[in-house]
């Protein structure tokens, strides 16, 4: 029994450790490059002095930090918004763009850039139409009244998503080949090379006042896994903590979209590496998806900024690490019921 | 059996005919890789379409009494002021060239054109479609290679092509005055054996998106004989590179053509820290009516060449010069005469 409880434990702890080695390795990594003793300098250096700034500092401070924490915040978020959409729709094919989040941003983005409005607009403008369509969505949801709630909700976020969807083509088809077009297609699969301090600063706030929320009702997603009337019969107001969920998870992921470009995969995914890895238990299971999320895109960052002379788009690399690594999961089995 | 002969010959002959046009064709002009359907006699030649952007600024300069529209959407009037008056009315028409074609076929026909004219890349694809598009719609349809020091060039073939051999003439030698004293320029530093100027252009909203070496999006910064940094990230097409590949590179110039990058840069403490933000020597490219540097990669880029040789060598031409090339070059090339408040602004840091 003891040795099961090990397991247990071991399982937990495994990711946060994971991820605090693979940090500290990030840090060391990338094209500028930083030796240990550089890097165990420029902290003291940062901490107890007053010197003035190195390239080495920028580099570290300025440039890498930024963006592996930005990796973390925007894993987790996207993760823990997965989960909480796969759980309340009861559907495993569930991603955080199923409400047409992404859809949204995506639109506000590329309408940005073809305006030539200025990078911060572009995130405004990502961040106000992600949030519009799901907004829209959850209207239409609303109106449908003889269906049943979640499958509208899903249903009209499908069919919403793909008008906005069009709208994107529309815009790219009639953008500037030589400028636009790039910076619009680079925006749709997701990079971390753009984020800086004040991106951070503005964003973490956020999102991190949303797992608040799904943190401390966790424990509700499990009921909201029955049936409603099941649920309600619990003494759960299922409408109140659906919204509340919704709400949650829409506005972390339009946070997180809205600083980095869509990172396609890891929402969907993520969650499901961490139900095989700790079980479908939603108290522990959201929690790991955190984690795992936030291991998988700082991994994956790392690989894009130091492995290839140039940025690729992380949506290309989630793909192709996440992949294998998910089916292997997949054929190896895991937590049995 | 006999009439599949008959079909047989007919075909053999109308190819071989074909075949004799085209390698004809490209005997007498180098620069035209792909040549679909009879030409015209120049001088017949009265109504042309523009496949692309690149052509579109090569046309307006050339024959902009023949161009019937413009292939770039959505020109500005801000950008249309620079053009004569009789093309600053034209349609907008719609890209012809490559697969991302805008331009109703129907349309084109309907245009009645006597030839579409595209220039800029000449890889299969674009070979491809334009033989495609002379099949559906019987229109003479040529494409010409547009590398930055072909400008001449193709600017004399068109020219012959088109019926407006005289223009064409003209304008080359302008051109061609412009590459060498550009390569006259960058030929005093080598001599004086100082290393290439470290340059790095930046593009897109953020700055972050370049040219590697040797792409069309900062072929005129390989012209002038600086050296792009990003050439250490690989070549041939643009890509996205990083802040701390900036940091590694150090370029002693920044050039760029995007306004919101301009603004973001100066403010952006991250930047600062690159030696030719510390030092002063990041420089706005103009845009209008077309990119100096880039977008599109076409005859404009003879600006950027003008523009980029005083920026990086500025005692190899005197600042005299420099706007004496520019204002030559918009009445000759836009029929326009700058006034000295739009000199001014082209020129910010130049002085």
């Amino acid at each position: 029994m003891a040795s099961h409880r090990d397991s247990r434990l071991f399982k937990l702890l495994l990711p946060p450790i994971v991820l605090l080695l693979l940090c500290v390795i990030a840090c060391c990594v990338g094209q500028y490059g930083i030796s240990l003793s550089e890097l165990a300098h420029s902290i003291t250096q940062y901490f107890f002095s007053t010197a003035d700034k190195t390239d080495i500092d920028t580099v570290l401070w300025d440039i890498r930090i930024p963006r592996i924490g930005a990796a973390i915040l925007v894993g987790a978020a996207l993760s823990m918004a997965g989960a909480t959409y796969q759980g309340m729709f009861r559907n495993p094919l569930v991603s955080p763009d199923v409400l047409g989040v992404t859809a949204g941003a995506g639109l506000g983005a590329v309408m940005a850039i073809y305006f030539d409005l200025s990078f911060f607009l572009v995130q405004v403008m990502a961040f106000g139409f992600a949030l519009l369509v799901v907004f829209i969505v959850y209207l239409v949801a609303k109106l449908a009244r003889h269906h049943d709630p979640i499958l509208s909700l899903v249903l009209s976020g499908v069919a919403i998503g793909a008008l906005f969807g069009s709208a994107i083509a529309l815009v790219k088809i009639l953008a500037d080949p030589y400028g636009q077009l790039a910076t619009m297609v680079f925006w749709m699969l997701g990079a971390l090379n753009m984020v800086n301090r004040e991106d951070l600063l503005m964003s973490t706030p956020i999102i991190l006042l949303c797992m608040v929320p799904l943190i401390l009702l966790r424990w509700r997603m499990n009921i909201l896994s029955l049936d409603d009337k099941e649920a309600l019969s619990l003494g759960v107001n299922v409408n109140r903590t659906r919204i509340v969920f919704i709400l949650s998870a829409t506005l972390m992921t339009a946070t997180a979209v809205s600083i980095t470009g869509v990172i396609g995969w890891i929402g969907l995914v993520v969650p499901h590496m961490a139900r095989l890895w700790i079980g479908p238990d939603f108290r522990k299971l959201l929690p790991m998806s955190l984690f795992i999320g936030a291991v998988f895109l700082v991994l994956t960052d790392t690989i894009a900024r130091t492995c290839f002379p140039i940025e690729l788009p992380l949506g290309i690399i989630t793909a192709f690490v996440g992949v294998p690594f998910f089916l292997s999961l997949l054929i190896r089995g895991g937590v049995r019921k | 059996m006999k009439q599949c002969q008959w079909i047989f010959n007919a075909l053999v002959g109308v190819s071989f005919s074909l075949l004799c046009q085209l390698s004809m064709g490209q005997a007498n002009y180098p620069l035209v890789r792909g040549a679909f359907g009879d030409l015209p006699q120049p001088n017949n030649i009265q109504r042309v379409v523009s496949a692309g952007p690149v052509s579109d600024t090569l046309l307006v300069s050339l024959v902009p009494n023949k161009l019937l529209g413009f292939s770039t959407h959505g020109l500005s009037t801000e950008v249309k002021k620079y053009f004569p008056a009789t093309v600053q009315n034209l349609p907008n028409t719609g890209r012809v060239a490559g697969r991302d074609s805008t331009f109703p076929l129907e349309k084109i026909v309907a245009l009645k054109p006597d030839i579409i004219v595209d220039v800029g890349a000449t890889s299969a694809t674009y070979i491809s479609t334009a033989e495609r598009i002379n099949k559906l719609t019987g229109i003479p349809y040529i494409v010409v290679s547009g590398l930055l020091n072909e400008t001449p060039e193709q600017l004399r073939t068109l020219g012959d092509l088109l019926g407006a051999s005289e223009r064409g003439k003209l304008l080359a030698d302008y051109a061609e005055k412009i590459l060498s004293t550009a390569e006259r320029a960058h030929r005093n530093q080598t001599s004086k054996n100082q290393a290439p100027i470290k340059v790095y252009f930046g593009g897109g909203i953020d700055g972050l998106q370049t040219g590697l070496a040797g792409s069309i999006q900062t072929e005129a910064i390989d012209f002038v004989g600086a050296y792009n940094v990003a050439s250490e990230a690989g070549k041939g097409f643009s890509a996205r590179v990083s802040m701390e590949q900036l940091m590694k590179w150090k370029p002693d110039v920044i050039i760029t053509q995007d306004e919101n990058f301009y603004q973001r840069l100066m403010k952006d403490p991250v930047w600062q820290r690159i030696p030719a933000v510390k030092n002063g020597k990041v420089y706005l490219a103009p845009s209008k009516p077309f990119g100096w540097i880039s977008h599109p990669p076409s005859i404009n880029r003879l600006l950027g060449v003008i523009w980029l040789t005083r920026v990086l060598y500025p005692e190899a031409m005197s600042y005299e010069e420099y706007s004496q090339g520019i204002r030559g070059y918009y009445e000759l090339f836009y029929g326009y005469e700058l006034t000295a408040h739009e000199l001014a602004n082209f020129s910010k840091g130049l002085e």
